[in-house]
């Protein structure tokens, strides 16, 4: 289990590296914060200026250096809008983020996990259908569209809970929602492919000849067999909650979290703290993936993540 | 990596490879009598028709008003039914501009680029697959390490770190959801070659002395596409949600274009007294995308009955 | 009339009729079991044989009302004791209870995160109502009686830590907790070694016999149905073509299927005989022919073997068949 956990662990390191490597490639190579920072009309001599000022003039190598090593002890630059470290404004902004992927996961696993069980329970009956109707619909339609629709129900119209920002607990509730409807229909989906395939097992149909239930039989021999699967999916979509739903949903919602601060240094034209952003974001996927593979293997000892 | 294969059951590569080529005048009986016992397949051939009709006829369609036109004393109309006039039937914008001719000019763009995204991605992640596939080895993994350094980097935040090296546009949207999906194609075009490559019909005509390149070409692809088709689909589903992301976020196009994504953006500081604009806007993306979703459903279920649901709610990436 | 034939002391348990059960295709319905009848005493032993694909193992869960979707019981009745057990509430009563399955591999049939222990408490708690101590007692007493030594370690074992006969065990022990009237053996033979399957063969003969079990043995393998069973029934293509008591059947097949059967099988009291294969390919189940299944491969096959299925009809006492070309048969009158 170490062996492999230490195999995986550098698996992971090495998947941030080279992503981290890719950005450099892109934010100093084919462009550079000097550049990006001054607007179009700007001069040559004003943008070697800035250039230099940053710190840009010296050698690739030298700036390549200088940013990997950075990264090691986490620092991932200065902003130039902010006029602060990148590492410092990303990492005020992280908690939100989390507490939304958070709030996000929980409505998707209190809404996937029920479904997906009805839906396997009553195969191919209404309850299955209407499960599937939900989720076609629920990942067809755009999660910003979805948190918009919300405000004008629940905000504007009902007056329920506030619109935007993040003022406690109630105002956590519209955006997970909008991001959770989403990611679970595809969960359900694929609880329920997951359960309706392990019913079909021998030891399910042996516990079923048994005289057990099908909803006993889903309950107590299904569903630990599924949950591992289960587990690694929820990570699929925790993963797709750090690097595109909450982007979207914190701009829908005005939470001040790390995708919000990234189209905000986007508009502020402030590379450097995109970067940071962006590779803040990246590694949180990379950890996830890491943290479901470990949890899958102690779920079920018989997973082999080679 | 372990992202790409399905923990619940079979894993999506693989699919309908392992059948000769049929006849194609078979494939299309067969197509249009299961066809007809879907509604499924129904409903969603006739909302993707619909819709790239509308595209493509935009402008030449009869009583459709001038998307552009302004008219700030028409400002915030409300649609039909919630005290409109047939004048503006799903009412106007903020500056008076109607809802419905901006709707269908934005799904020009809106279907354009995920379309032009989808087929770059295609080409360029089957020749990838292929290549992986036939020739294997170092090229092969290399292949497929960028495929799961991909998959840990998906499509928004290569996004966002381009468009704030480079700037809004059109071209990097459409290069920047290619960029997510690449690997799709690359992944199942890969594993269809690994089972096609040992079958006879490959082994006879190594015998027979053809190049590398002929055997892929000849022998490979024509097996390829049908499931080709079927992701492709699916893959536009995707893209379409994507591109409408990137524009949302004003990644995309720019004012005074229109695209779906665009107009949540624009209509989004009057949902108190314009709730319309957002909710038909976003109305419009979740239809096709469910057109194309349900169509998309259908053709997975006609390649093999077994995989149905599957694909489609397991991509990943958003 | 509930008592017939053998040697009295038989009641009718379990009588299947006309079951048919189908599976929609994209090509129409496949009829995985069409028209089953066969009846089961009390203290018998009745064996089923047909090859892989022959509709055997859909019967075995059909009889207990269990059909794996898409598939479904189309038609027939299954009476336990005189009751419909395609009446799910029925059914509930009777599976496990009265009637126990065990399936062909032991090692899938066994919950793989379970142990052993947990397996049987489950089945004692919840179908039988014992509680406490009873359970472990009575879990102890289950293993011993299947014959696996060093029960208590094993109640602690997952199934793959155990050998295919050990688990086939289990499996018989899981079978027998609720105390079963009838067992229905799906090929609980197949795929362990030739000495493994003689003991579990013997195992479940003295079982049977101990315990008063009847058992429905369900198999392509003539050589465990001449083992262990008092009767048989060929199944082909989901249909019965014959049914005979077994010294009869293996002296005097009638159907040419049956034939063929033994004829692929060797001997040991016949010395020196050829063996010969079943010409033709098993049944595509997809394409029936409107007539008898049999037909494309059967040497006697003539012109009305084509146009119409030949029904069941018995020609001596005990004795069924469903072949054109045995003639002097009785249509009517109730069987075995």
């Amino acid at each position: 289990m170490l062996r492999w956990l230490a195999k995986r662990i550098i698996a992971a390191a090495l998947v941030v590296f080279v992503v981290t490597t890719l950005v450099f490639v892109v934010t100093h190579i084919f462009t550079d914060p000097a550049t990006v920072s001054l607007p179009l009309e700007a001069t040559e001599e004003h943008r070697a200026n800035r250039r230099a000022v940053l710190g840009l003039d010296r050698p690739l190598s030298v700036q390549y250096w200088d940013f990997v090593s950075g990264l090691v002890v986490g620092d991932l630059g200065e902003s130039f809008w902010q006029s602060q470290p990148a590492s410092k404004l990303v990492f005020q902004r992280l908690p939100a983020t989390l507490k939304l992927v958070g709030g996000a996961t929980v409505v998707t696993v209190l809404l996937a996990a029920p479904m997906g069980m009805l839906a396997a329970w009553w195969e191919r009956r209404f309850a299955d259908h209407a499960v599937l109707g939900f989720s076609m619909v629920s990942i067809s339609a755009p999660p910003f569209w979805i948190g918009y629709l919300l405000i004008i129900v629940f905000a504007v119209q009902l007056g329920w809970v506030p619109t935007f920002g993040s003022s406690g607990f109630v105002s956590l509730i519209l955006p997970s929602v909008a991001i959770g409807l989403a990611s679970a229909g595809r969960l359900a989906q694929m609880t329920r492919r997951g359960i309706v395939e392990e019913l079909r097992k021998p030891y399910a149909v042996t516990a079923m000849s048994r005289g057990f239930s099908r909803s006993y039989t889903i309950v107590h021999h299904t569903f630990r067999n599924v949950a591992s699967g289960f587990v690694t999916m929820t990570g699929w979509e925790l993963t797709r909650m750090f690097t595109g739903y909450t982007v979207v949903i914190e701009v829908v919602f005005a939470w001040p979290g790390v995708g919000r601060l990234a189209i905000h240094a986007i508009e502020n034209r402030d590379l450097v703290l995109v970067q940071a952003a962006v590779v803040v974001l990246a590694t949180l996927v990379v950890v996830t993936n890491l943290l479901v593979d470990v949890a899958r293997r102690l779920i079920d000892p018989r997973v082999d993540l080679a | 990596m372990t992202v790409t294969e399905n923990p619940m059951g079979p894993a999506a590569d693989g699919g309908a490879g392992d059948a000769a080529p049929p006849e194609n005048a078979t494939v299309m009986a067969d197509l249009r009598s299961h066809l007809r016992k879907s509604k499924a397949g129904i409903s969603g051939l006739i909302i993707c028709t619909l819709f790239a009709l509308v595209a493509i006829l935009g402008p030449w369609l009869p009583f459709i008003k001038d998307p552009a036109q302004q008219s700030l004393p028409d400002k915030l109309t409300p649609p039909i039914g919630w005290g409109g006039a047939w004048s503006h039937p799903l009412g106007t914008d903020q500056l008076g501009r109607d809802i419905l001719a901006r709707l269908i000019d934005g799904a020009r763009i809106s279907l354009l680029v995920s379309l032009a995204a989808v087929i770059i991605a295609a080409v360029l992640g089957t020749a990838l697959g292929l290549i992986a596939g036939y020739i294997g080895g170092k090229i092969d993994t290399l292949i497929i390490s960028a495929a799961d350094v991909q998959m840990a980097f998906p499509g928004v935040l290569a996004g966002l770190i381009l468009v704030a090296a480079f700037g809004p546009s059109v071209w990097l949207v459409i290069v920047v959801i290619a960029i997510s999906s690449w690997m799709v194609f690359t992944r199942v075009g890969r594993g269809l070659v690994f089972t096609l490559k040992t079958s006879l019909y490959v082994e006879a005509s190594e015998l027979a002395g053809a190049s590398s390149r002929r055997i892929m070409w000849r022998h490979l692809l024509p097996n390829l596409v049908s499931s080709l088709i079927t992701l492709s689909v699916l893959e536009l589903a995707a893209a379409i949600l994507s591109e409408s992301a990137f524009a949302f976020l004003g990644f995309g196009v720019q004012p005074p274009r229109s695209s779906w994504g665009l107009m949540i953006q624009e209509g989004r500081n009057y949902i108190t007294d314009g709730w319309w604009i957002v909710t038909f806007a976003g109305m419009a993306i979740a239809i096709v995308v469910l057109g194309v979703n349900l169509l998309s459903l259908w053709l997975q279920s006609f390649n093999d009955v077994a995989e149905r649901e599957q694909i489609i709610l397991e991509r990943p990436g958003a | 009339m509930s008592t017939t034939g053998d040697n009295g002391r038989t009641e009718r348990l379990l009588e299947v009729k006309d079951l048919t059960v189908g599976f929609p295709t994209r090509d129409g319905t496949v009829l995985g079991v069409d028209g089953l009848t066969l009846n089961v005493g009390s203290h018998e032993r009745l064996g089923v044989v047909g090859e892989s694909g022959s509709g055997k193992s859909v019967m075995g869960l059909a009889i207990l009302g269990m059909v794996l979707p898409p598939g479904r019981i189309m038609g027939g009745s299954v009476r336990w004791k005189g009751e419909d057990v395609l009446d799910e509430a029925v059914a509930n009563r009777v599976r496990g209870r009265e009637i126990a399955m065990i399936f062909q591999d032991p090692m899938v049939s066994l919950n793989p995160l379970k142990t052993v222990g947990a397996q049987l408490r489950e089945l004692l708690q919840r179908r039988v109502g014992l509680q406490g101590p009873a359970v472990r007692t009575r879990s102890l007493e289950l293993l011993d009686m299947v014959g696996i030594a060093n029960a208590p370690e094993r109640l602690k074992a997952y199934a793959y830590e155990l050998s295919g006969g050990m688990r086939q065990r289990v499996m018989i022990a899981t079978a027998l907790a609720c105390e079963p009237t009838l067992l229905i053996a799906d090929e609980p033979t197949t795929g362990l070694d030739v000495t493994i399957q003689d003991q579990i063969l013997t195992l479940l003969r003295n079982l049977s016999t101990e315990l008063g079990v009847s058992v429905l043995m369900i198999t392509h393998d003539l050589g465990v149905v001449a083992q262990f069973c008092d009767r048989v029934q060929v199944m082909y293509a989901g249909r019965i073509v014959e049914r005979a008591p077994i010294a009869e059947m293996f002296a005097d097949p009638q159907h040419p299927y049956s034939l063929g059967l033994l004829k692929s099988v060797p001997r040991v009291d016949q010395a020196e005989t050829e063996l010969t294969g079943i010409p033709g390919e098993p049944l595509d189940r997809a394409r029936f022919p409107p007539g008898c299944a049999f037909e494309p491969r059967c040497v006697e096959a003539q012109d009305t073997c084509q146009v119409t299925p030949p029904p069941l009809v018995r020609i001596a006492e005990r004795r069924w068949v469903a072949c054109y070309n045995r003639p002097g048969a009785e249509r009517t009158g109730s069987d075995s």
